[in-house]
């Protein structure tokens, strides 16, 4: 008998369609990850786009600070709440293990690496097509979820994410990433 | 959109049973994934009233900005699972309300489900 396993996967990854304008990678779930997924036996969680609802389908890509309002922090921290309790009873299973897999490079679903541009104001503005740079830290909907996790005391999950959102992104990479992530250390 | 964005514009809310099959169960899901819908994936019943119309009023959110653009969006939906059926109808309810075509899961090899989703693609 294996241990019960939940992957808590952003939404984009399992349905394109909340993609930024221009940026939607396949039509609808990713094949790779899904096909991942089943292979390592996971129960999968989608969790909400919380860009999608509060910026609309017609946004463009932005950076960590436009989104880093008091009125961004509650909807994510609205969005987040329910996800954090429903990891908290995914936990109460015995030996049961949790995995995030978020979108590095994503303002709102980076969990190793964010997109930063101080300047940056919107792509009317701007003569490049994206004046930021990728740097360390959480997307602002990860970092809430970890701490509505602390709050309940679950500690923060292991994470990966795929990277087709960064300037150098490699699905394969990132796939074999995510696959050792779900895998877990070697005991 | 640009000509390499490959989105399908069909999105279907999935009940928890058909993105977690347990025993012999077929995969629905993927079912789903080969006709190119995305999935909004809703939680599972033990989660419990409050979390999930809390989820619900974020999933409702999400189906309104979909259909806005003109996006299809489908429900598939356990019958059992009346907590997650009766949250989801009240948070799609609230003003704008959204109706929501469903398919109620019956059992079977997903023949149904893939019809379904064939006649709205």
């Amino acid at each position: 008998m294996t241990s019960p396993r939940f992957a808590y996967v952003a939404h984009c990854l399992m349905n394109a369609n909340a993609k930024v304008d221009e940026w939607a990678p396949c039509a609808g779930v990713h094949p790779g990850l899904f096909g991942l997924l089943r292979e390592k036996g996971y129960t999968i969680r989608q969790m909400p786009c919380p860009e999608l609802a509060f910026a609309g389908l017609n946004r463009f890509w932005q950076v960590r600070q436009q989104y880093d309002t008091p009125a961004y922090r509650r909807h994510c921290a609205a969005l987040a709440e329910p996800v954090a309790e429903l990891i908290h009873l995914d936990l109460k299973e015995p030996d049961a293990e949790v995995v995030l897999i978020g979108v590095d490079g994503s303002p709102t679903m980076g969990v190793r690496f964010t997109s930063s541009g101080p300047d940056w104001g919107g792509r009317p503005d701007k003569p490049g097509d994206f004046d930021s740079d990728v740097v360390s830290g959480k997307g602002i909907f990860v970092e809430i979820l970890l701490e509505k996790l602390a709050a309940l005391g679950v500690a923060a999950p292991r994470a990966s994410a795929m990277t087709t959102d960064m300037p150098d992104g490699d699905e394969a990479t990132a796939l074999a990433d995510i696959g050792a992530t779900l895998d877990g250390p070697v005991r | 959109m640009k000509s390499n964005d490959r989105r399908s514009r069909r999105i279907a809310l999935v009940a928890d049973g058909v993105m977690n099959p347990t025993g012999n169960d077929p995969d629905l899901l993927a079912i789903v994934m080969e006709r190119g819908w995305g999935i909004i994936g809703l939680p599972p019943e033990r989660l419990g009233r409050p979390a999930i119309a809390q989820w619900m009023a974020g999933v409702a959110d999400q189906v309104r900005e979909f259909a806005r653009h003109g996006m299809t969006v489908v429900a598939v939906l356990d019958g059992e699972e009346t907590t997650v059926i009766g949250e989801l109808e009240k948070a799609c309810a609230q003003e704008p309300a959204q109706i929501v075509p469903v398919h109620v899961l019956s059992g079977g090899d997903g023949g149904d489900l893939a019809a379904f989703l064939d006649r709205r693609a």
